[in-house]
């Protein structure tokens, strides 16, 4: 998601305009523009990182397949993520009844809890990214220094655990808590952006 | 489970690494507390969003990648009639539709470029130079927008150039990484440069390349009307044939695309893949590379969850390989009925994933009617063949977990191969499989420690399986499972031989 550039609605609509009228490449734009958006939406409801590409990618072909559909000047990163939902929902009713007791029985127990909150959740709601993303730069440095050395560098934990100077299975812990952390933040945020008490 | 260990399997499980007894532990105490399954998908919620955020993302290839696949839809059904418009068409004919393609392609390469480009937050300039031809045949020309472009030495190449070869083979081009290209006799080929690497498009012809190794996060593809080829490092050749496109690996591996359903498969050195609508989509060992083992006259299908092989599987196809037989390796989803009633021979491994019952219970049903000769170690498939008694998982099927030994149940058959009691089947633990079969099964093997557990295990053709039905063809189950091959010992080996050949005599003859 770094370095990419935010095109205006506007601009997107000028795109979408041109992608209704046949120019595919005008699509090129709008997937480069929207894409971001729908990877953090769609990166909620999977059990493996692979699979966010997957649908991101079938969502979009998806979505130029039936462009004429669309209705310009209405939210189409909605409309888009409408359609990853309908790829996000038979995708988890296949890893949820694998039958797979002996190889991965969690997955296909995380695939169900996922395949709910799918049903709950509004494609609508597009808020999680920009919450997740204050919550993230209101932890302690220390602790964003053991994300972004976690997720951003891809380093094993046990060379965190060295540099940090804590013990590997002592880390372990910690992120499970900071994410846990970040979850309550994250609710805390949207509920006041809903104007809940 | 104390709370500090949950949250470590949780944080284990995320990152793959959790082994499979802890796992089995960790689903156990989700599936009895359905607060700590809500936690932890929270945490897996939380650990994907993570990802996102910190991951850094070129969106120009998602956004290339979109693009090429919408022009393949479009592209598919568009070649399919011009395939047949050139098999009937006059030379001037075929010109024109080249020099329409060619104009189509080159334009739609450069209109992207720019489009991209321009909106780009660091527009990165292709190099003007792509590539070069070292050698030119007779006859080889370069079409630059729709006009042809005189061939010297080294001839530079722009993004959006085709270069069409006439009656010789033998043009020679140089990528700027120095990747080399020999192109065929009648073969079009064009290039596109992006930021996400180099592509050659190939509508007619054939190629060989010795690919340079890619820089990270640049990547060679060669696409075809058929089919997409991405090198991860390696040396093949592309041929397209009518509707055909044939990829032959001699080094290193390239990810094959079938453009009409995006499935794909990684072919390795020494294997081949088509991609055409009538021909099987799966891994064929290339003849070059078995040459030097004398063939065997055996042949059969491998049935595998997915073509890119696990270790386990790997292992079995490089023994078939050396054993001289002539293997055509399917993914499941890719094998069709008439190729399971027609085969002589079946290997099913345990890394098929059966997606619900109706999809077991048709391959299931498709395999016990056929005549071939069925090796299976996926003990879920046990009852659908009538090899088993039940389907009850841990009394009919089931596996062990990390052992090595089976225990020879009838030391005197041929397929015990003089061998009793205990004998070690693996260099290291390993997981195994397990099947309850009938008193009518020929029971060479169990688990070490439980005599009602067949761990290898056959019935002759016409015997009367566990369901009470007749074999239609000679049935064997072996204790592999999963990547168990990759760890077999000499012995464990030898009985898998042993169960090869003893299946292939009782093989319908063709």
């Amino acid at each position: 998601m770094k370095g990419q550039r935010v095109l205006s609605d506007e601009e997107i609509e000028q795109a979408l305009a041109r992608a209704q009228a046949g120019d595919s490449e005008a699509y090129g734009l709008v997937v480069y523009a929207c894409q971001a958006r729908l990877r953090a939406f769609v990166a909620r409801y999977v059990l493996r990182e692979a699979w966010v590409d997957d649908i991101v990618q079938q969502a979009f072909v998806t979505a130029y397949q039936n462009l004429h559909k669309f209705e310009l000047n209405t939210d189409f990163p909605a409309w888009l993520r409408t359609i990853a939902f309908n790829h996000l929902r038979r995708e988890l009713a296949k890893a949820s009844r694998r039958h797979d007791r002996e190889r991965d029985y969690v997955a296909e127990l995380a695939a169900r809890e996922l395949s709910q909150r799918l049903d709950k959740d509004s494609p609508r709601d597009d808020a999680m990214l920009d919450a997740l993303r204050d919550c993230v730069s209101g932890l302690p440095q220390r602790t964003r220094t053991l994300l972004s050395r976690y997720y951003e560098e891809g380093l094993p934990l046990q060379a965190i655990a060295e540099e940090l100077d804590r013990a590997a299975d002592g880390l372990k812990v910690t992120l499970f808590r900071v994410r846990a952390q970040l979850k309550a933040c994250i609710e805390q945020k949207l509920a006041a952006g809903r104007g809940d008490p | 489970m104390s709370r500090d260990e949950f949250e470590r399997l949780c944080e284990e499980y995320l990152k793959s690494v959790l082994p499979l007894e802890q796992r089995e532990r960790l689903a156990a105490y989700l599936e009895s507390d359905p607060q700590a399954l809500r936690e932890f998908v929270d945490q897996v919620q939380l650990h994907q969003g993570l990802n996102e955020l910190h991951a850094a993302r070129d969106p120009q290839e998602l956004a290339t990648s979109v693009l090429r696949e919408l022009r393949y839809a479009r592209e598919a059904e568009g070649f399919s009639r011009a395939v047949v418009e050139r098999v009937n068409s006059t030379d001037a004919r075929r010109a024109r539709f080249r020099v329409k393609f060619i104009a189509a392609a080159a334009a739609a390469c450069v209109l992207l470029s720019l489009v991209l480009l321009q909106y780009s937050k660091a527009p990165v300039n292709p190099p003007a130079q792509i590539a070069a031809i070292m050698q030119s045949a007779p006859g080889a020309r370069l079409i630059r927008d729709g006009n042809t472009v005189e061939i010297s030495a080294e001839t530079a190449l722009q993004n959006g150039d085709l270069l069409a070869t006439a009656g010789d083979a033998g043009t020679l081009v140089e990528l700027a990484d120095k990747t080399r290209i020999t192109v065929g006799a009648q073969t079009e080929l064009s290039f596109t440069e992006s930021s996400a690497g180099a592509q050659l498009s190939i509508p007619a012809g054939n190629i060989d390349l010795k690919v340079a190794p890619q820089a990270a996060g640049r990547k060679l593809s060669v696409v075809t009307p058929q089919a997409t080829a991405e090198v991860l490092g390696t040396v093949f050749s592309v041929s397209v044939d009518g509707s055909s496109t044939t990829l032959s690996v001699s080094e290193g591996r390239v990810r094959f695309t079938r453009s009409s359903d995006g499935r794909q498969l990684e072919v390795s050195a020494g294997q081949s893949a088509v991609s055409a609508p009538d021909a099987a989509f799966g891994i064929r060992e290339s003849a070059t590379a078995v040459a030097e083992v004398k063939a065997s006259g055996r042949q059969m299908l491998f049935i595998v969850g997915d073509t890119a092989l696990n270790a386990g599987d790997r292992a079995i196809a490089a023994r078939l390989k050396g054993r001289g037989d002539e293997v055509l390796t399917l993914a499941l989803n890719d094998v069709t009925p008439e190729q399971i009633s027609s085969a002589r021979m079946i290997l099913v491994s345990s890394t098929i994933v059966l997606e619900g019952d109706a999809l077991a219970q048709e391959f299931g049903r498709r395999l016990k009617e056929s005549r071939a000769a069925v090796i299976v170690w996926e003990p879920r498939l046990y009852p659908e063949l009538g090899i088993s008694a039940g389907d009850n998982h841990g009394r009919d099927w089931g596996t062990v977990l990390r052992t090595r030994e089976i225990r020879i149940a009838q030391q005197g058959h041929p397929l015990a191969l003089k061998r009793s009691g205990a004998i070690e089947v693996t260099t290291e633990p390993a997981q195994l499989s397990w099947g309850r079969a009938s008193e009518k099964a020929t029971m060479i093997a169990t688990a070490e420690n439980d005599p009602s557990k067949a761990m290898l295990f056959v019935y002759e053709r016409g015997a009367t399986l566990a369901d009470g039905t007749a074999a239609q063809g000679a049935r064997g189950g072996i204790f592999l499972f999963d990547t168990a091959a990759g760890k077999l010992s000499a012995t464990g080996w030898s009985l898998f031989d042993a169960l090869c050949d003893w299946s292939w005599d009782r093989a319908p003859k063709q």
